[in-house]
């Protein structure tokens, strides 16, 4: 995790970047928000600083809210034969590496965003209690390194299709999970269906917590649900996918 | 140039001539990025009826033109043609320079890709299409001549964005390949958003260095009525696209001539290795 942690000088520019472009998603947002029809929002029991603050929160925890381990890269190029042979569990060693390396990156941009918000009257103090947002956090930390494990299972059964897997995890997740827009405020009954999934755990529950008085043990209940069946279903299907795990990748 | 398109529309054709799931799991991956990237406005529109000035008859035209000029532009740069940083930071612009043909022919030869965003293509026309009924500014031989103009002119600054990004990995060339993505991942995220309300500094990025403004909010604003006078603010985004396309044009111009004396700067080691 420390080795992970050290960020080369010749990365700097792509940290910022990064950092970068979650404060300007940040400020696009907040215009949004602002624009919309005050009457409209407080029917779906929804207020406009709540929506700001939602949003300040999703950009700054971002990488924590869709984890993202290597492990897909390494089935890919064949080299996960040589990770197997570390002393360290497969589990283990791809969480500890993930964070060490988003660790920084999310310290930057809580750091960040906690300057930028309160200039552009945007506030940040919870609705919700702190602690149980830190807790509803590490859920679903858990829920998201389960769901990156099942796409890198899913890139073993099609062949090493990294692209695809990739491509599709990146384009379905950010929305699905309500780290853009909260699930409530989704038309036609999306949000509700939305809810009943396992991505909803990975943003839109702790989101909600930090933004919402009450609801957040049913929240938590279900983010720790979704993290046993993920985890239990993951173990059975890593089994049933091994014999198909390339060592030697392109 | 004819010849060039055609022997590449050929190839791109193969894989779906041959059969199996490969070619049909690319179109949809392609479709699902593109309409993914543009389902929040979508969604945002469905559930509103309206973000401030826009209607949500104007933000299905705003989606739909995105999705059709971003269609454009990848059919002609596909294979990493638009994101130049990899060519250029792997050493394969060689392969390019090595052809009996101009740079710029070569390269829109090679990314020369009518297939994989058909889906994309025909779902952003519909929605345009169908937008355009609802309009009411949408009349007239000269304001369907500014759409289709502001649609050239859109695609263009996608190009000419990626290019001057892209430029970096000309002096650093594994950093230019993350900066360019990460400038990638900004015009795909932020593109389909009405930026009225935004921050200014976020606006003043927007319209600047990151011209994201002028792939859709720009153009649409004048296109859908919400600019007082519609008919010269259409000429804005064109405008902007040959400046965008100027910048672009000197700056790889520039990159290009130090890559023809240094090469790839060493990105790979002796065997073979990309660092």
């Amino acid at each position: 995790m420390r080795m992970a942690a050290v960020v080369p000088r010749s990365d700097v520019l792509v940290l910022a970047a990064t950092v970068g472009l979650r404060l300007l998603q940040f400020g696009v947002f907040v215009g949004i928000w602002r624009s919309l029809p005050p009457e409209q929002l407080e029917a779906s029991g929804v207020s406009v600083p709540s929506l700001l603050t939602y949003t300040a929160v999703s950009q700054a925890f971002g990488t924590l809210l869709n984890p993202k381990t290597t492990l897909t890269d390494h089935l890919a190029s064949g080299s996960v034969s040589v990770r197997m042979l570390w002393p360290m569990g497969v589990v283990s060693q791809f969480v500890s590496e993930m964070l060490g390396s988003v660790l920084p990156v999310t310290a930057i941009s809580v750091a960040a965003l906690a300057v930028v918000a309160p200039l552009i009257g945007v506030p940040l103090a919870p609705a919700g209690h702190p602690v149980l947002f830190l807790v509803s956090l590490v859920l679903a930390m858990i829920v998201g390194v389960a769901v990156d494990f099942w796409f890198a299972l899913l890139m073993v059964q099609l062949g090493n299709s990294i692209w695809f897997v990739n491509e599709v995890r990146a384009a379905s997740t950010s929305i699905i999970s309500g780290a853009l827009i909260p699930l409530n405020l989704m038309p036609w009954h999306i949000g509700h269906v939305l809810q009943l999934l396992p991505f909803a755990a990975m943003a839109f529950g702790p989101l909600r917590i930090y933004t919402q008085p009450e609801g957040a043990v049913p929240t938590l209940a279900s983010q720790a649900i979704w993290a046993v069946v993920l985890w239990v279903g993951l173990a059975w299907w890593a089994r049933k996918s091994r014999d198909k795990v390339v060592g030697l990748g392109g | 140039m004819t010849d060039l398109l055609i022997a590449n529309g050929r190839l791109a054709l193969e894989p779906f001539l041959r059969g199996g799931w490969q070619a049909f799991g690319w179109v949809a991956g392609e479709t699902l990025i593109q309409i993914s990237s543009v389902l929040a406005s979508l969604l945002l529109a469905g559930r509103f009826k309206g973000l401030g000035p826009w209607t949500a008859a104007d933000l299905y035209f705003l989606i739909g033109f995105i999705l059709t000029a971003r269609g454009i532009s990848n059919v002609f740069s596909s294979q990493n043609v638009l994101m130049i940083s990899r060519k250029v930071a792997r050493g394969q612009l060689d392969h390019v320079l090595l052809q009996p043909h101009p740079l710029w022919k070569a390269l829109a030869a090679e990314g020369f890709s009518p297939f994989d965003l058909l889906i994309t293509l025909a779902v952003g026309i519909g929605l345009l299409g169908w937008s355009v009924t609802e309009i009411p500014a949408a009349h007239g031989i000269l304001w369907f001549g500014a759409l289709v103009l502001n649609i050239a002119g859109s695609a263009t600054v996608i190009v000419a964005y990626q290019y001057m990004w892209g430029a970096v990995a000309f002096w650093a060339p594994k950093v230019g390949e993350e900066v360019n993505t990460a400038s990638a991942a900004v015009a795909s995220n932020l593109a389909p958003y009405p930026l009225d309300a935004a921050p200014r500094p976020v606006v003043g990025i927007l319209v600047s260095v990151i011209p994201v403004g002028f792939i859709g909010w720009v153009p649409c604003r004048s296109l859908v009525g919400i600019d007082s006078t519609p008919m010269v603010a259409t000429l804005i985004g064109p405008v902007m696209a040959v400046v965008f396309g100027a910048i672009a044009l000197i700056l790889f111009r520039i990159g290009l001539a130090r890559y023809v004396r240094y090469g790839n700067g060493g990105r790979y080691s002796d065997f073979g290795h990309r660092r």
